[in-house]
């Protein structure tokens, strides 16, 4: 193999390995349901940086895009999202600065086979822009998602 | 070069590294990684490295080619204790090791019709029981020490001339193949050899419910405490560590779900009355050699399908430097468990631990971990509890609190909490 022929595939070859180089866990995904996969876009109330799982709380937006989605008992419906530790979300700029309160995002999970209103994280979260002009998220369109929004952005993966 | 000899130079290396590697089936990084990014920090390593090892057998619908299945095995037994018999041929476990038992269902290597479907590993993969065997005569930790200790040559070191071994390691992952407590080099029914039938019976209980019921009971998940031999397991990072020392101590200080801390009382003896959790190391120099021996360890498990230890556990391990041309690279390390209660006979792991940087280093940090968990046994296994819960805590969330405003607050005319007004905001 010539030198150049070596530095072309080293680098793919890395990226291979880095692609494929294993993280651990702290518990069994097993309480998630793998064969659904559940969309929400939602309003970030609270990052928990934790160092094994890190969480996002959010406030679900109604699908018309125009209010906060509430439950039949009146209240806001709120879901939770697990990802991975703190340090390692946080390399693909997910932290309690980019997702202060307030900030709009969509995001793909696999729910609790139990119901509940939290699930494991896959792939990327797309985060609505800002409106410069209203300084207020700029909002997707009744039953869509950020990734739908002109100038959102993904974090974590390259496509929604 | 040409677009195609391209094309197959980097497939050809690409495959030779994912092989290298041994990583989980594809499923389970898209199930359980998914989100993960190459190159997450620990403590000491900062990427899980080659060897990696964790399900990387072949997987079979069937048995193998060769293999006759018996005709009940874990996957269709009703009452394993009433199988005893069988827990002695791999096949009861369809060949799988510890590890693949552990990951079945989220592998997705339980099949369609669960649990008789399960998948069967490679009934070929082993670890020999003899190199799991101590090669020593010892019967007891005591004895191993004391022999050790009368054959040394003495040394006593002062702060000045104390080795330098602090700085940040990881383990050599080139060990892989001979880690038999990682649970993924060993046929369970291998494993079990080297088990007292009680523990035989404690492991196969565990085997049981995480392969068959979906029950996982995972230290992690509910904030137990890792436990002593986590130490020598994968996902612990426990290898992994911080190391500082002085003429009366050394310390390895590493976790990933929770915090391991090991001190070596330099000429010191054991005193504490009752087991620690991470037991009371004690230890002297042979040379430049650590000879150290565990006592007073707390009985847990190893967890993952493995097995439980009792209180009983005892180890002596030592720690020799390793040169490369001249200059201390890293550590050689070798653990002897004596737990009469638990193993069959004194068990052995070897371990090479790599300086990967000094104390001096300007970014490494120590993170410590305090265990946050809304993970609670719904019916039997593991769930998330959400905010709806009444048994969910909100550790950022001034928890304390939400106690006193549930119990000695009711009914108070006082603010009342709302979302806060950056959601708020958005739809005025």
């Amino acid at each position: 193999m010539n030198k150049k022929a070596l530095t072309m595939v080293v680098p793919v070859a890395l990226l291979v390995a880095l692609f494929i180089t294993p993280a651990f866990s702290h518990h069994s995904f097993a309480m998630y349901d793998q064969t659904k996969t559940t969309t929400l876009t939602g309003v970030s109330k609270q990052f928990v940086g934790q160092a094994n799982h890190a969480e996002l709380h959010f406030i679900l937006i109604a699908p018309d895009r125009k209010g906060l989605a509430k439950g039949p008992d009146g209240k806001y419906v709120e879901w939770g999202v697990e990802m991975a530790g703190a340090a390692a979300v946080a390399q693909q700029g997910i932290t309690a600065e980019t997702f202060k309160v307030g900030t709009v995002f969509s995001v793909k999970l696999n729910p609790l086979r139990d119901g509940s209103n939290f699930g494991s994280r896959i792939g990327a979260i797309a985060k609505c822009p800002m409106d410069p002009a209203t300084n207020k998220p700029k909002l997707p369109e009744a039953d869509k998602h950020c990734d739908s929004v002109p100038g959102s952005t993904l974090l974590g993966g390259t496509t929604f | 070069m040409k677009v195609r000899t391209f094309l197959l130079l980097s497939t050809f290396t690409a495959l030779i590294l994912a092989l290298w590697l041994a990583p989980v089936p594809s499923v389970v990084f898209a199930q359980q990684n998914r989100d993960l990014v190459p190159g997450a920090p620990g403590q000491g390593a900062p990427v899980p490295g080659p060897g990696f090892g964790r399900g990387g057998t072949p997987t079979f619908p069937g048995p193998p080619a060769g293999m006759q299945a018996l005709p009940g095995d874990l996957f269709t037994s009703k009452n394993f204790y009433k199988d005893k018999v069988l827990w002695s041929d791999k096949r009861y476990f369809r060949c799988n090791t510890p590890r693949q038992i552990t990951d079945i269902w989220t592998s997705g290597r339980i099949g369609q019709k669960p649990p008789t479907s399960a998948s069967w590993g490679d009934c070929n993969i082993d670890y020999p029981r003899e190199k799991i065997l101590s090669p020593y005569p010892y019967k007891t930790a005591k004895e191993h020490y004391e022999a050790l200790k009368a054959k040394a040559k003495s040394t006593v070191y002062t702060k000045a001339t104390v080795p330098d071994w602090d700085g940040w390691y990881s383990r050599d992952n080139s060990y892989s193949g001979s880690q038999w407590t990682w649970g993924t080099i060993n046929q369970v029914s291998t494993i079990l050899s080297v088990l007292t039938p009680e523990y035989q019976k404690r492991m196969v209980q565990m085997n049981f419910h995480e392969g068959v019921n979906n029950a996982p009971q995972w230290n992690a998940s509910f904030c137990y405490p890792e436990g002593f031999m986590r130490w020598w397991s994968q996902a612990s990072a426990g290898g992994n560590f911080q190391l500082t020392m002085n003429a009366n101590q050394v310390q390895f200080l590493s976790g990933l779900a929770a915090n391991f801390l090991r001190q070596v009382l330099i000429g010191k003896e054991h005193v504490q009355k009752v087991p620690q959790w991470y037991g009371e190391t004690i230890g002297f120099w042979d040379g430049t050699t650590l000879i150290t021996w565990t006592a007073n360890v707390q009985g847990w498990t190893l967890s993952h399908s493995m097995f439980e230890f009792s209180d009983k556990l005892q180890t002596i391990e030592t720690y020799s430097p390793v040169y490369t041309n001249g200059a201390f690279v890293g550590l050689d390390h070798e653990a002897i468990f004596y737990d009469p209660d638990a193993f069959v006979a004194p068990l052995h792991l070897t371990m090479r631990f790599t300086r990967v940087a000094g104390l001096d280093n300007p970014t490494r940090r120590y993170t410590y971990i305090e265990c946050l968990s809304n993970l609670r046994n719904v019916d039997g296994r593991p769930s998330q509890l959400t905010a709806a819960s009444d048994r969910f805590i909100d550790y950022y969330g001034r928890p304390w609190a939400k106690n006193w405003e549930k119990y000695f607050e009711v009914g108070w005319d006082k603010p009342q909490d709302d979302l806060p007004q950056e959601i708020l905001d958005i739809f005025r």
